[in-house]
């Protein structure tokens, strides 16, 4: 326990009389400054590949691989995903039926994508310098807007049907960082 | 779920920066608009600290308004300093 006078230690010398303290460490720390920090390296990783990263992100089955279906369809240029799933590659697979480049990323029992997901999935993806990426995040409203991934900006997704109500009652997806 | 990846993340703060120092007490800020559920980090933090040096240590949780997610501050058990005049005894 104590590195000083080797009162844990069987065969130490003991200090007769002496005793340990807490000590107050003021620390103000942010608890996702390690995520911070690597969406920042990702920030500067795409701005040196002059490459825009979108961060999609809607409650399951609200539409977006359908929207981005569309998009790359319609839109032409350079695009490519990252997309971001808990089991399964039915939605990458959906997006390499358009063309695009495509990384798949399952989190498992995460329930978001995270800065490092995103690192690793930009290096195997290495997106063409001038394109544009978007990063199709895990279906949750609540926990992806809490994790910056080094995107230039965000775009939720909501149904019609879940506008109304979504917007104002789940705080963290409005307002929005962009 | 949430829980785990914050308390997760707590632990692996305090670690990188005090090394294996004993923690006794963990102090967070956790907004009230951050959508971090306290009581899951809470359950997930007694559960990431075993077999650490933060095992056994006691979580205060402040719930400001606002988003903040912060760990403010820890206690830990100070190396101790001998009081000048102690004599010493070889065990």
């Amino acid at each position: 326990m104590c590195g000083t006078c080797g009162c844990s230690d069987d065969a130490g010398v003991r200090v007769n009389g002496h005793t340990h303290e807490d000590r107050l460490v003021v620390l103000e720390q942010k608890v996702l400054a390690r995520n911070d920090h690597l969406a920042n390296h990702n920030r500067k990783w795409l701005a040196d590949r002059d490459v825009v990263a979108v961060n999609l992100m809607s409650s399951p089955g609200s539409g977006k691989t359908t929207l981005l279906e569309r998009t790359i369809r319609e839109m032409g240029g350079a695009v490519s995903v990252v997309e971001g799933d808990q089991e399964t590659e039915f939605d990458a697979d959906r997006i390499r039926a358009t063309g695009a480049p495509v990384v798949q990323v399952n989190t498992g029992a995460g329930c978001h994508l995270d800065a490092s997901m995103v690192a690793r999935a930009l290096e195997k993806l290495d997106p063409p310098p001038g394109s544009l990426v978007f990063v199709e995040n895990v279906g949750n409203l609540v926990c992806p807007a809490l994790f910056d991934l080094g995107e230039r900006c965000r775009v939720v997704v909501m149904s019609v049907t879940e506008a109304r109500t979504n917007h104002s009652s789940i705080p963290t997806c409005s307002p929005l960082r962009t | 779920m949430h829980g785990l990846s914050v308390a997760q993340a707590v632990v692996d703060e305090i670690v990188a920066k005090l090394g294996d120092t004993v923690v006794t007490k963990v102090r967070l800020a956790i907004g009230q608009q951050s959508g971090v559920v306290v009581d899951s980090v809470r359950f997930c933090f007694d559960l990431v600290t075993e077999d650490t040096s933060l095992a056994g240590a006691e979580l205060v949780v402040d719930e400001p308004p606002g988003r903040d997610l912060r760990i403010v501050s820890v206690e830990v058990v100070r190396e101790c300093a001998a009081p000048a005049a102690a004599p010493t005894t070889p065990v």
